[in-house]
């Protein structure tokens, strides 16, 4: 038998078990891949009804109407408008809090006049049953003319009558035989509209005239003659629309009047009420909402490093055991010392991934983040952030990459974009062991204020506090500078406490890190070969044999060298990376750097952490003594050949430190931003900026202190 | 007349209108309709936003946008 695929569209408001219902749906069988040009990811999913049938199951973005706020929601016209699109439903599905009908209704029945095979699913049926309301589903199919299922889909049930309606029933007679416009109009024009646009439905044209961005895709010709009919006509859209939907709820609370006995109110959640009381407080909210975001840090900070350092080592392990195995040729050394490496650093961030959505997930499948915003929103408005930007920040001071992820819910473009160019100036893990030993160059350990409070540790605080304040101002600047046409406005549902489905976490999981590999991974490896290239091969004679060049018989004062690690120090210093830091000398001279440290600025472009072990080979310390305090030593007591002074002065470690503060010293972000706004111009501004004010900034402090 | 950033906690009023405003369709559709009562619950710890509760569900709303609707005092 032909199998056949019929292709579905899920709509509803957002908080109505849209993506539990997804899930139960589809289970693993799912897949996110993006829209052409915009940044909204398109979750599809696929599940088999019967042997011959097979649906394709697009899960559209959350929306209380047809008319778009954001650009999330103008995608579900876009599929809904075009016949040619690739998803163009043979059925939609509107799905319906059943405890909120009245609102839920209002965008079902605006899809149901788009002429278009539609179904409703009332969700959450179960919470109705508790507050003993009865609701007649045959009655209210009968007044709605649709054909509807109930459903408890965090629970699974109704979900077997679903696919067999779905296959059971003739989806022509789920088509609305509706023919006239929802407010006053011309019959004249309506007609005229119809003609000029080619279409039949006449709701269908409406939204090709009233919604700027299908407009915007009209051709010439039906373009020009449309806004002509527009203007002979007088119509006013807005006006239109507002009566649309004021006619809409009428004749939605008319119906449900007659069929939902409401004699016994929707009981309030009297344990939402409880727990908001404490955490909406306006102090016990806050105490809670630090404690929360502290274990969030905590497990992205230090949980994670486990699982890292397992992976990292364990990647190791098999890159060494290789290469002793494999013959010593170039393409055994690109296997161990570029791939297996460069795979190493995409896989090192599942760990934070995961445990951070693990969080996201919890905060939004228990309606935490909807308080969150509550309280958080009037503090971060003013730098042209949400209440959203929060969990970003905050996961900032981990690691960047998850961070710029988790920015996917807030929904407001220009908000988004904001937070996700400010997350990089946040103090993230692999700036600590640089910050540490440049720290250490600057102040001595034994200083302290008071007489017990380290200089050090205030040094490090502030730089902490530093960062979140570079990040709220770059974004204020960014907020004046970038035009949105979306309008920045806060009307958001404040969902009763739910308690988590474990499945529908695990997914997001999944998700999330599935899509930072394949999505960031490839970008991340293409670089770290890069860059393994340039400092494995080198441009001459010196690179290849260098035992010819150097006296390993010279004795040298201190015993921390041996002669391998002078070898590779040589090596490095001669390689394709070397020479490239000691041609950048000139520019970064004025920082008070020497090519040393300009081959440590390239290499930590990989990571800001791989600084410190780019000096310890530079200084020919050995693998096996890469202890901090070496390293200080060897930088403590260089001394600059052409100034006859120590090459870490305190002039040029306080300008490393804030070269390492600003500048986006990390390929894997670049990467990360280049998947979440599908544009190199996004990445490619940031990483311009940033180093541009970092090279201000340690130019300025350099020229100062020196 | 006053408006819905202008109401007193646990009070319960009843929607005159949603002033004209680009944001007056997104409005209706959360469900600020005329004659309809609407109660406000919490105002944030800063000041803004407010929590009010309309036919049976609670929304956050910036008092900017409360503004734009006129409640019969």
């Amino acid at each position: 038998m032909e199998e056949r695929v019929i292709k579905i569209a899920l709509i509803g408001n957002p908080n109505t078990g849209k993506s539990s219902l997804f899930n139960q749906l589809t289970g693993l069988n799912q897949k996110v891949g993006n829209y052409p040009g915009i940044t909204v990811d398109k979750k599809i999913g696929y599940f088999n009804i019967n042997e011959s049938t097979k649906v394709e199951l697009i899960d559209l973005p959350g929306t209380y109407s047809l008319y778009p706020r954001s650009k999330d929601e103008e995608l579900v016209m876009e599929v809904l408008s075009n016949p040619l699109n690739e998803h163009f439903p043979d059925l939609i599905l509107v799905i319906a809090d059943a405890t909120n009908l009245r609102r839920n209704l209002l965008v079902f029945e605006q899809i149901k006049d788009l002429g278009l095979p539609t179904m409703l699913i009332v969700n959450m049926i179960d919470e109705l049953e508790k507050s003993n309301i009865n609701l007649d589903l045959n009655r209210l199919k009968y007044a709605l003319k649709v054909e509807a299922v109930a459903t408890n889909a965090r629970k699974g049930i109704g979900i077997e009558e679903l696919k067999r309606k779905i296959i059971e029933i003739d989806r022509k007679k789920f088509i609305s035989n509706e023919t006239k416009l929802p407010f006053n109009y011309n019959a004249v024009w309506e007609k005229q509209l119809k003609e000029v646009l080619g279409l039949e439905n006449p709701y269908l044209a409406w939204h090709w005239l009233a919604q700027p961005h299908l407009r915007k895709k009209l051709t010439g010709a039906a373009k020009q003659k449309a806004e002509d009919l527009e203007k002979k006509f007088n119509i006013n859209i807005q006006r239109s629309i507002s009566q649309e939907i004021i006619n809409r709820y009428n004749k939605i609370d008319a119906i449900i009047d007659e069929n939902l006995e409401e004699n016994q109110k929707i009981k309030a959640s009297v344990i939402t009420d409880k727990i908001d009381h404490l955490v909406l407080h306006k102090s016990w909210g806050f105490l809670i909402l630090i404690t929360v975001l502290l274990l969030m840090f905590q497990a992205i900070f230090s949980w994670a490093s486990g699982p890292m350092d397992l992976l990292d080592s364990g990647l190791a392990i098999a890159a060494s055991w290789l290469s002793d195995f494999l013959p010593d040729t170039f393409f055994a050394k690109l296997l161990t010392q570029g791939l297996i490496p460069g795979i190493s650093g995409i896989l090192i961030f599942i760990p934070q991934i995961a445990l951070l959505f693990l969080f996201i997930a919890l905060f939004e499948e228990t309606g935490y983040m909807a308080r969150i915003v509550f309280l958080m929103d009037k503090l971060l408005r003013p730098f042209g952030l949400s209440g959203k930007s929060v969990v970003p920040l905050i996961s900032g001071y981990a690691c960047a990459i998850p961070a710029i992820m988790a920015t996917r819910s807030i929904e407001n473009w220009r908000e988004r974009l904001s937070t996700l160019l400010v997350v990089p100036f946040m103090t993230c893990s692999a700036r600590l062991p640089v910050y540490t030993i440049l720290i250490a160059l600057i102040v001595p350990a034994s200083a302290h204020v008071f007489g017990f409070v380290s200089v050090q540790a205030l040094l490090l605080l502030f730089m902490y506090v530093l960062a979140a304040l570079t990040a709220l101002f770059a974004s204020f600047i960014i907020t004046k500078s970038i035009k949105s046409t979306e309008d920045s406005f806060l009307i958001m549902e404040l969902p009763n406490y739910k308690i988590p489905r474990i499945k529908n976490v695990l997914y997001t999981m999944y998700e999330k890190t599935k899509s930072f590999v394949f999505g960031a991974g490839k970008i991340i490896l293409s670089i770290s070969i890069a860059i393994w290239l340039l400092s494995s091969f080198g441009p001459n004679d010196k690179f290849y044999n260098p035992e010819k060049y150097i006296d390993l018989t010279e004795v040298k004062v201190d015993n921390t060298q041996t002669p391998e690690s002078r070898i590779e120090s040589y090596k490095l210093e001669h390689s394709f990376i070397g020479y490239l830091g000691k041609a950048i000398e000139p520019a970064i001279r004025p920082l008070g750097y020497d090519w040393k440290i300009g081959i440590a600025l390239l290499t930590s472009f990989a990571a800001r952490e791989v600084f410190v072990g780019t000096i310890a080979t530079i200084y020919s310390i050995d693998a096996t003594d890469e202890e901090t305090t070496t390293i200080k030593q060897k930088m403590q007591t260089d001394i600059d050949a052409t100034t006859g002074k120590p090459r870490f002065g305190i002039a040029t470690s306080i300008s490393l430190l804030i070269f390492y503060a600003f500048a986006m010293q990390c390929m894997s972000t670049i990467a990360i931003v280049k998947r979440e706004t599908r544009s190199w111009l996004w990445p490619a501004g940031q990483a311009i900026f940033m180093t541009a004010l970092a090279y201000l900034l340690s130019f300025v402090a350099y020229q100062t202190i020196s | 007349m006053k408006n819905l950033a202008q109401i007193l906690p646990n009070e319960i009023h009843l929607i005159e209108e949603v002033l004209e405003h680009p944001l007056k369709t997104k409005l209706l559709e959360m469900g600020f309709r005329k004659g309809k009562s609407i109660k406000l619950i919490q105002v944030a710890p800063f000041g803004d936003p407010i929590i009010v509760e309309l036919s049976g569900y609670k929304l956050i709303i910036r008092k900017k946008e409360a503004e734009l609707i006129k409640i019969i005092s």
